[in-house]
């Protein structure tokens, strides 16, 4: 059994790991995960990640979590170009800092924008109040001004001159909005500009492809209850 | 090690304070006109009771073109990357930057770094923030010992997977309690109940799912020897302790896991980075912990509105 990648396309991570095995030709057997269904919480999942997260990744008898780590595997064991992940020290560690930052302060703000928009009203039927919204919008809004002028600047790419890991990280992250209804690149040219070129790189195909589960959630019917009393426990702190 | 002088309040006349950190500095013009061996760095350090005027730290002029790292010692990360460079011998020049204890951020801290954020790094023109980011380049350019971020493809990938998964559990999570107990009452905010018990909540959560996915039946948090991880787990866990948190209690195994981790340290080097985290509390209820001025408010209030 070669390379498995347990994923939902639903989520930004499994998405950039999605983009990125493809892009550099990396063959593996994509194992569907379904997260709105509850198939992480399964038996058979556990054993491949107790933490009961995707992405993940089993190759072999090794299993791995977290994006970043399956990320950075895939990079040095499939021997792929430089820029994804630079041997440059300097270069590498503005690569580490994007993803280390977006953990803790772009990831948060982007998955509440997403639920809180679309996925509490639409598909678990529950209201927000206005004033949460706002200022988890409020917050996105402050992330991405710290992607445009801490990150970005006037480079071409988050973390220098090419393409890395960190542009798919961060693109991922930001269609999660995007397909909530979040305005992210119309007001932001520098963002929008920043789009494009990460989309030329990667291929339009692959990046649709990747999206296209999620851009259609907005459509998606009201989850029946049984999957909502699953859901609803672990979704609550979204909504803080 | 100096000898240390005791901390009674007396009284003592301004420049008598025989510890070298506290002398007064001589005004030396530069060929620029500006004293070339002292930099600035944020507000003088209150010196001991025993001396009633601030002072401020003599840096030699040569250690400023080395590495510099700005960090805060109440600051887990920061303590993080301070053992983490000692222990390892790599010269540096430490920019204490005591970002809520009544300090102005000094100009100079804001030109490198706008965000003032802790810790951040500089390298002769190179700045860069992110405790795992600085730890990740520290251990390559100075080629630290393997076992700290290893080579194996396999082991490495541990390191990082642990640091995915600190980033979601474990930061953020366990510097709670310092705000609730003592950072928030500074600016005149108490922190429901209900939160400090959510708190609660996440933390034994994540300490489970530390003990169990992580260290398991392993000597370390990502193998069998000791990691970045493990400095970086370390340290978050100390801070709620530091406030009377006892989380090790009832947990041999993260017990024995900390056991080791410092006995690999050292507990003087430990001992000395954890100075003021180890004395807050009981500076706090002393009412000796100055009240940050009101332009870090904002911010404060900010990170206290986060908590869930």
């Amino acid at each position: 059994m070669g390379l498995e990648l347990y994923l939902d396309l639903l989520s930004q991570p499994c998405r950039a790991v999605y983009i990125f095995a493809k892009r550099n030709g990396i063959p593996f057997e994509l194992r569907p995960v379904e997260l709105l269904k509850g198939q992480h919480h399964s038996d058979a999942f556990a054993q491949v990640n107790r933490l009961k997260k995707v992405p993940a990744l089993k190759d072999g008898d090794f299993t791995l979590a977290e994006s970043v780590a399956i990320l950075l595997y895939l990079s040095r064991k499939y021997e792929v170009p430089d820029h994804w992940y630079p041997q440059d020290l300097q270069a590498c560690a503005r690569v580490d800092e994007y993803l280390a930052w977006q953990h803790t302060a772009l990831r948060s703000s982007c998955t509440r924008a997403m639920w809180q928009k679309m996925m509490f009203p639409v598909f678990l039927g529950e209201q927000v109040p206005p004033e949460t919204l706002a200022s988890t919008l409020a917050e996105l809004d402050r992330c991405l001004q710290l992607l445009e002028d801490k990150f970005l600047k006037d480079q071409d790419f988050v973390a220098g001159p090419h393409i890395s890991v960190a542009d798919l990280v961060a693109i991922t992250e930001l269609m999660h909005p995007v397909s909530a209804g979040c305005q992210v690149f119309k007001s932001r040219p520098k963002l929008a500009a920043w789009r494009q070129r990460v989309e030329a790189e990667v291929g339009k195909d692959l990046f649709q492809e990747a999206h296209a589960a999620v851009m259609k959630v907005k459509d998606l019917p009201p989850a029946d209850p049984a999957i909502k009393e699953k859901l609803k426990s672990s979704v609550q702190v979204l909504l803080q | 090690m100096p000898e240390r002088r005791s901390r009674s309040p007396g009284v003592s006349k301004p420049g008598t304070c025989q510890d070298l950190w506290h002398r007064r500095p001589e005004k030396q013009a530069g060929p620029t006109g500006v004293e070339p061996e002292t930099l600035y760095l944020g507000a003088p350090q209150s010196c001991h009771s025993c001396c009633p005027e601030p002072a401020v730290r003599r840096v030699p002029a040569a250690a400023t073109m080395g590495l510099e790292l700005y960090l805060d010692m109440l600051s887990q990360p920061c303590r993080a990357v301070s053992i983490f460079a000692k222990k390892n011998g790599i010269p540096f020049k430490l920019c204490t930057t005591e970002v809520f204890k009544g300090q102005h951020p000094s100009k100079e801290f804001f030109q490198i770094n706008s965000l003032r954020r802790v810790p951040t790094l500089k390298d002769g023109d190179f700045i860069l923030t992110e405790s795992s980011a600085i730890l990740i380049y520290l251990s390559s350019k100075y080629q630290t010992a393997d076992h700290w971020y290893p080579s194996d493809l396999r082991a490495r990938a541990r390191v990082h997977e642990y640091l995915g998964w600190h980033a979601d559990c474990i930061r953020g999570t366990f510097g709670v309690p310092l705000w609730t107990q003592v950072m928030a009452p500074l600016i005149g905010v108490h922190v429901p109940e209900e939160k400090v018990q959510r708190n609660k909540t996440f933390m034994d959560l994540a300490l489970q799912q530390l003990e169990e996915k992580f260290l398991g039946d392993r000597a370390f948090v990502a193998g069998q020897q000791v990691s970045l991880a493990d400095l970086m787990a370390l340290e978050e866990l100390l801070q709620p302790v530091a406030v009377g948190c006892d989380l090790f209690e009832g947990r041999p195994r993260l017990a024995a896991w900390r056991e080791r981790v410092e006995a690999f340290l050292g507990s003087d080097l430990l001992q000395e980075t954890r100075g003021p985290i180890l004395n807050i509390l009981e500076q706090a209820v002393n009412k000796k912990v100055p009240t940050p001025p009101p332009e870090v408010h904002p911010c404060m209030l900010l990170r206290i509105s986060r908590i869930p």
